[in-house]
């Protein structure tokens, strides 16, 4: 099963690669700069993916008290920080020749940054913390409040005026793309989640690696 | 104006980050499997020293 989601974690990018370069019409209005979306908007779906987990790991291991609870929401907030990080830097790429400016205090990117403080906060404190499961227990309380951010992000562009254009997909009207870009933006998510998946697997190995090292050890080793 | 500077930048920016990422997570993991098996050679070795009869009690 590994080795299968290993492989699948390569092809399905690549092949979302292929639809956002080949496939999918450059936009009447931006051109071709608006193929940076079907790396930019999986990136962040993908991030409120691993933070849904974190909130879920959290609770969880808050309600159960068991190890794997916690586990699973300190590898998952990890790669949300990791995908959060990707969709700010490709927003910023793509922010620059259509919007002139790199960065701006615009609502949905103030509350964009907030959430991946708010999740490198979570790593410091995990890392800080001497005993684990003090630091576990504390963290789980901030991996449930960060995650009230996330709804905030995406509802920003309705109750703000924004810079940043309102959803395209993730809307009650339903999507307002033409037919071939949202299938090839929907691959990439599809595609990035598996991404997610494989790399969440490995990171709950190396977890479960350090977990033992830490119960013969005493030590909160962390290479 | 098609920008593809900005295009390309994005995504070699974000694909050297998730690579680079990935090749960490996996020196991460060899390094703790590692550093799990030299303990348990060592543990062997010392009680080896410690205990060369086995233990008879």
């Amino acid at each position: 099963m590994g080795k299968g989601l290993g492989a699948l974690a390569i092809l399905l990018p690549a092949f979302g690669l292929y639809l956002a370069f080949f496939y999918a019409p450059p936009d009447a209005i931006q051109g071709n700069v608006q193929r940076i979306m079907y790396l930019h908007v999986p990136s962040i779906l993908t991030a409120y993916l691993a933070f849904f987990v974190v909130f879920v790991g959290s609770f969880l291991y808050l309600v159960r008290r068991k190890a794997w609870w916690d586990r699973l929401a300190h590898s998952s907030a990890e790669l949300g920080v990791l995908f959060t990080g990707i969709a700010i830097v490709t927003g910023s790429i793509w922010g620059r020749p259509t919007w002139g400016v790199w960065w701006t205090w615009d609502a949905r990117l103030t509350t964009t940054a907030i959430l991946l403080v708010i999740y490198i906060g979570y790593l410091m404190l995990r890392a800080f913390v001497e005993d684990p499961e003090r630091g576990a227990r504390y963290a789980a309380v901030l991996g449930i409040i960060g995650f009230l951010d996330v709804p905030l992000i995406h509802l920003s562009v309705v109750w703000w005026r924004t810079l940043h254009q309102p959803s395209s997909i993730l809307r009650p009207e339903g999507p307002s793309i033409a037919p071939p870009m949202l299938f090839a933006l929907s691959f990439n998510v599809l595609a990035y989640v598996f991404l997610y998946l494989y790399l969440l697997k490995e990171r709950m190995r190396l977890s479960e690696l350090q977990a033992m090292a830490r119960e013969q050890t005493g030590f909160n080793a962390i290479p | 104006m098609e920008n593809w500077g900005y295009i390309f930048s994005a995504y070699l920016l974000a694909f050297a980050g998730l690579f680079a990422y990935f090749i960490r997570l996996k020196r991460r993991i060899k390094s703790t499997a590692d550093g799990e098996g030299r303990k348990a050679d060592l543990l062997k070795k010392r009680s080896a020293v410690e205990n060369p009869q086995g233990d008879r009690r």
